[in-house]
């Protein structure tokens, strides 16, 4: 049904996107943890450091990525010295520039949910005598597990429609980081591809409704187990 | 025993409380809303800091401003249940009992699943419970904790009037066989009457009073809350052999002092509570013969308050406690009553409190 060449981006893509989700996951949750729950000197800067890549323009971000993570940059040489990992026109690159620019969805739909979970009910585990860390992962932890959910769907969903920071990044290098977007992208500028970027986007398209499908899916049964 | 010597400022409101609790029975916590009675039994549970001073129970110090120490809430060992029972919503009844259960005492969870009435509900969630249902695993869960004290902040106030009545029960049951000490805090007298045994009574961010409930209900400290429903004295009587004749039981409240109740099924030696409702209490110099009133006791008169109204307040001493009897004016001029002398005084109605019928 699907040509190599499309199976090749899709596989990419899905490749990129999920684990850019799963790497930025953790610090996700961290971070909307500490931005819903904590006061520090220093919260707003890192509010806004963390949602930058929203508003920046993508190539912007891009950019900003090949300075610090190519073969010479300020952490991509030490990053490549030290663990042997190089995201200079990788398919690692590529989920690094997808979880970049989907980090703030993320983040965002996590940290509403910690905002929402009621401190009552952290209070009240305390008494019982939980410590903090027992609290974080018995109480709070479950009780966002839909806004992580939410937040995993958004930021895949980034993952996936990602370009102007990618090939900025690691350019658009087939089988490499030739993502779904990049590879319509080629067909666009190639006359007489019409009929080929069509099919890519009815595979986009599809590939985005099943995982929203899915989200529902995932929510709907979380709910129905406490009833 | 709790002592408490803590201040903090919250917003406007000044809380600076000293007191010494006793480290057993049920203490009741007493006082209009935003008296500051939430506020207490939260530093003492740990979940507020007090700016300075210290909070130390059965020789173990949970608070010392002076020191730095301030002992975690999980650390304190102390069972909590909140006004709103604070359920997880995520966990089953039986995963919210066992919560903050220790291992090796997980084999008590049958006892208080039987004493609150809860077997049915264990595999529920808490979204398919009433209130008062939710209210008796609450309590569950924080027994279960095996706790060294108890605080209860108005675990009946978010239910309504049939389902405080169905919640009231246990929590007596709670209180006659606990061993720990429970907080109980309100601002209803009548849980106050069939809970407690001591009482503080907490006013603008201070102890306002504390005694026996029998002392604090007595005095000066109570009578803006008697004022809405007639003054009214309580006195401490133990159930005598019941008189088979009559079908009567004579209630005593010393050698050849006691006063008569037509409750029958009252269980000998036991101690009750008796409040006597100020204005149902008549005063006369010589004892009445002929008259169809059964409750007639000597008495001395120790204070003379004219009220408002023609009014008279005349407090007795009967049998070494305080009964109070509100009279007229008129009365008292004529009768010309002073204080230091002996009367009699013809009570027209007792009402048992707190009872486990």
């Amino acid at each position: 049904m699907l040509t190599d060449y499309e199976w090749q981006a899709l596989a990419l893509s899905l490749k990129v996107s999920s684990v850019a989700v799963a790497a930025s996951l953790p610090v996700g949750i961290l971070v909307a943890w500490v931005l819903a729950k904590k006061e520090f000197w220093g919260k707003s800067l890192l509010n806004s450091v963390v949602h930058l890549p929203l508003v920046l323009p993508p190539v912007v971000t891009g950019y900003l990525l090949l300075l610090l993570f190519s073969r010479n940059g300020m952490l991509g040489q030490p990053l490549q010295q030290w663990f042997g990992l190089s995201f200079a026109f990788s398919w690692q690159g590529a989920a690094l520039a997808a979880a970049v620019v989907a980090f703030p969805l993320m983040v965002r739909a996590i940290r509403q949910a910690f905002e929402n979970v009621d401190p009552k009910l952290e209070q009240a585990a305390r008494t019982l005598g939980a410590s903090p860390f027992k609290v974080f992962y018995t109480i709070s932890l479950p009780l966002v597990y839909p806004g992580i959910l939410a937040g995993m769907v958004l930021a895949f969903a980034r993952s996936l429609g990602e370009f102007g920071a990618t090939i900025t990044f690691v350019s658009n290098i087939p089988e490499q980081t030739q993502t779904l977007p990049l590879a319509m992208f080629s067909f666009i500028e190639t006359p007489g591809a019409e009929s080929e970027a069509a099919r890519l986007c009815i595979i986009a398209i599809v590939l985005s409704i099943t995982a929203l499908l899915a989200s529902e899916w995932l929510l709907r049964r979380n709910h129905q187990e406490r009833r | 025993m709790l002592s408490l010597k803590i201040s903090k400022q919250l917003g406007q409101c000044a809380l600076d409380f000293h007191c010494d609790l006793p480290g057993h029975g049920v203490i009741g916590v007493f006082g209009v809303s935003g008296s500051g009675k939430t506020s207490l039994i939260n530093m003492i549970a740990g979940l507020i800091t007090p700016d300075s001073g210290s909070i130390t129970f059965a020789g173990q110090c949970f608070f010392d401003g002076n020191k730095g120490l301030n002992l975690a809430p999980e650390r304190r060992r102390i069972g909590y249940v909140f006004q709103d029972a604070r359920l997880f919503p995520h966990y089953t009844v039986q995963g919210n009992l066992l919560y903050g259960c220790p291992k090796e005492e997980q084999d008590k969870l049958s006892e208080v699943v039987e004493l609150l009435g809860i077997a049915h509900l264990l595999s529920r969630f808490p979204e398919q419970l009433s209130g008062g249902e939710k209210q008796r695993v609450a309590i569950g869960r924080a027994l279960l904790t095996q706790p060294e004290m108890l605080l209860m902040d108005e675990p009946l106030a978010a239910l309504d009037q049939p389902r405080k009545q169905e919640l009231l029960p246990y929590l007596k049951r709670i209180a006659k066989r606990s061993q720990i000490p429970i907080l109980y805090v309100t601002h209803q007298q009548q849980e106050l009457l069939q809970l407690v045994d001591e009482l503080l009574v907490v006013s603008d961010g201070q102890v306002a009073c504390q005694g026996t409930l029998e002392e604090v209900w007595n005095s000066p400290a109570m009578l803006p809350w008697q004022q809405a429903e007639g003054v009214s004295s309580l006195l401490l009587a133990k159930v005598m052999q019941q008189d088979e004749r009559h079908g009567m039981t004579p209630l005593s409240l010393a050698p050849e002092c006691h006063l008569w109740s037509s409750e029958v099924s009252l269980a000998p030696e036991q101690q009750v509570r008796l409040k006597v409702a100020a204005k149902d209490v008549a005063l006369s110099r010589s004892k009445p013969e002929g008259t169809s009133m059964r409750n007639i006791v000597a008495a001395t008169i120790t204070d003379i308050e004219v009220l408002a109204q023609q009014q008279v307040m005349v407090s007795l001493n009967l049998a070494e406690q305080v009964i109070k009897a509100q009279i007229t004016l008129w009365a008292q001029q004529e009768m010309k009553l002073q204080v230091g002398e002996q009367v009699y005084a013809l009570i027209k109605g007792i009402n048992l409190q707190g009872v486990a019928l």
